[in-house]
């Protein structure tokens, strides 16, 4: 009968000299590969560095195009009024004098249910403008300007009684107040049958609350397999841990050849409650509670000894960002987002289970260790994403937001996705509520 | 210019020696591939794959132990991570075979694995013919002598089922070598 030896053995005799024939080119393939190794990785690594430096970039130019001046129309967009206009109502246009203001009509869409006309005054702020119509339909503030027989792209002159004259004609009681810097904001609302016009300066306070909810996953996980052991416990930082301390030098103790080791961080997972605010027509700055979980492994193996380490930490965090609206089409909302984050764990656990067997000194152990672990350092995070909102129904709208973080070194014990990676990917879908 | 002076040239990325170096070793090493491989396109990118790796990494080699032996633990980790991949992609059941099939194979265990006058090519056909799980299994016992306990701690499996893996192997084995030696009977008796 055979023993599982005596088939060991007999194999082996078999195919101790058995050399099979190799390839003709092989070694110059080797010779090539390990001419072109260097030089591969280098290659990798630039490209890295350019399509980075190159996302970068595309992102900073197209947020100066789209913030600088989003949607303003300047050719005339409204015709001439055919309705005579009664001169008696009106304060009279004079021609250009010294001294005298020049208001330059300019129309503004941003939507068809957003729409504004400003008059720039000339002789105060290049910037200044007299905004007209927030909240204004763009057919309404055209009916609007007809009716009141107000020509885009016009130049007015006259003196500043004649120009606030111009606005109050067509006004309410607040109609053509005129702040220090010049800048005058007069409401289009109503239907299209009863228009009127009133004061109206932006403010905070008119804003509604917006409640957001939302999940956010990362794009990409972290994996590294490598022949030299590896573990999720910072090599900067010593370890109290007697057995842990035993396996890495088991390990390290071993040829480099004889190790498998592999690294493995999860996409991490969030959720997150936001409040948002406006604080100006287009931007609005957001924050609230976030809660992430990561997970990570690490398995180490040899001939005679195995390792693994799984660790989940929860972390709870501050988010922080602006958002601004960069335009708005057919309902949909585009923005772009910048912010941070600050994170820190609140609970961890860290599970090591090694077991070996050593042939030559005929033993063998397993052991298993559960550790609830506590990072030291928060974690401080800069993000940056692009987002589309839709309104679902009236006040509640979805959105769906595409971006990174980096995530800054805190200096942690224990190893994670934004330790290793650095800047993740992500994507986050929710939804928002107006109060 | 024996092993010592090549790995000390080797270590400072001299060609030549590197060249030689693998001219000295191809040949087992590819053995080793093959025993792992079912395609001798798999054994050959191994054999390159395990080459690149021992050249990248023999600053690591202390010169205490045998360098063929360091040599072949590369290339049988090469096998592995192979064979890792592999599973993960054919999944669980084609990796190590249909356990419902080989189960029906009787074993008489007089004339178990009886090898001897099968030519070695026909030896190393029959290992490389076996379904990817057994074949590691059998490879990692017989040839690196490992432990069954060891080989469960390699391939993240437990211990019975290696020792199960290895059971088959052999009933697969035995299978095919008493196939091969009816056809020599037959064709002897028929030359008689």
């Amino acid at each position: 009968m055979n023993s599982d030896n005596d088939i060991r053995r007999a194999f082996q005799a078999k195919l101790d000299e058995y050399h099979p024939p190799l390839a003709a080119d092989g070694w110059e393939r080797i010779e090539h590969s390990l001419n072109q190794g260097g030089a591969h990785r280098r290659v990798i690594r630039h490209r890295w560095y350019a399509g980075t430096a190159a996302a970068l970039l595309l992102l900073l130019v197209g947020s100066i195009f789209f913030l600088r001046d989003p949607m303003t129309v300047r050719e005339t967009m409204v015709t001439k009024s055919n309705r005579p206009q009664p001169e008696s109502e009106y304060a009279p246009v004079e021609p250009a004098t010294a001294g005298s203001m020049v208001a330059e009509v300019k129309q503004t869409f941003g939507s068809p249910t957003r729409a504004s006309i400003g008059l720039t005054f000339a002789g105060l702020s290049q910037r200044d403008e007299l905004l007209v119509g927030r909240n204004s339909s763009a057919a309404m503030l055209t009916r609007w300007m007809e009716q009141e027989g107000i020509e885009a792209n016009r130049q007015l002159t006259g003196n500043w009684s004649a120009l606030r004259a111009l606005l109050r004609r067509s006004a309410v009681e607040r109609a053509g107040q005129i702040d220090k810097k010049g800048e005058e904001l007069i409401t289009v609302s109503g239907d299209d049958d009863q228009l009127f016009a009133e004061y109206d300066g932006f403010s905070s306070d008119d804003e509604p609350l917006i409640v957001g909810l939302s999940g956010k996953g990362g794009l990409s996980s972290f994996r590294q397999s490598v022949n030299t052991p590896m573990t999720l416990r910072s090599a900067s930082i010593p370890t109290d841990n007697h057995y842990a301390e035993g396996g890495k030098q088991m390990l390290a103790g071993t040829l480099a050849s004889d190790n498998f080791s592999e690294m493995e961080h999860d996409q991490p997972i969030s959720f997150g409650l936001t409040l948002s605010k406006q604080i100006s027509d287009k931007l609005s700055v957001e924050s609230g509670l976030t809660y992430s979980y990561l997970s990570s492994r690490v398995r180490n193996a040899n001939a005679n000894f195995r390792v693994e380490e799984t660790q989940k930490i929860h972390y709870l965090g501050i988010p922080v960002n602006l958002n601004y609206t960069l335009f708005t089409f057919n309902n949909f909302n585009l923005y772009a987002s910048i912010g941070g984050m600050l994170e820190k764990d609140i609970y961890g656990e860290y599970r090591k289970l090694g077991v070996g067997e050593s042939a030559d000194f005929n033993s063998t152990a397993q052991e298993e260790e559960v550790t609830k672990i506590s990072q030291r350092n928060p974690q401080l995070s800069v993000n940056a994403g692009v987002g589309l909102s839709y309104p679902l129904i009236q006040n509640l709208r979805v959105y769906g937001k595409a971006g990174g973080a980096y995530y800054f070194d805190a200096g942690n014990q224990y190893k994670t996705i934004y330790s290793d990676r650095k800047i993740v990917m992500d994507l986050n879908i929710g939804f928002r509520y107006e109060f | 210019m024996d092993d010592s002076q090549l790995i000390i040239a080797c270590k400072k990325q001299d060609r030549n020696a590197q060249k030689v170096l693998y001219e000295r070793y191809a040949p087992v090493m590819m053995t080793v591939c093959l025993r792992y491989s079912k395609e001798e396109e798999t054994a050959r990118d191994l054999l390159h794959d395990g080459f690149i790796r021992a050249f990248t990494q023999i600053g690591s080699f202390s010169g205490k132990g045998s360098f063929e032996g360091w040599l072949r633990r590369i290339f049988v980790n090469l096998a592995l991570e192979n064979f890792r991949k592999e599973k993960q992609k054919n999944r669980f059941m084609e990796a190590y075979g249909s356990l419902q099939k080989e189960e029906e194979v009787v074993t008489d265990e007089d004339d178990l694995l009886d090898i001897g006058d099968i030519p070695r090519e026909e030896v190393m056909g029959m290992i490389r013919d076996l379904p990817p799980g057994y074949r590691t299994v059998f490879n990692l016992f017989i040839f690196e002598e490992m432990t069954h306990r060891e080989i469960a701690v390699m391939l993240g499996i437990n211990e019975a089922a290696s020792r199960s893996q290895f059971f088959r192997a052999k009933s697969l084995l035995q299978k095919k070598i008493m196939a091969i030696l009816n056809k020599c009977n037959r064709r002897y008796n028929e030359q008689r």
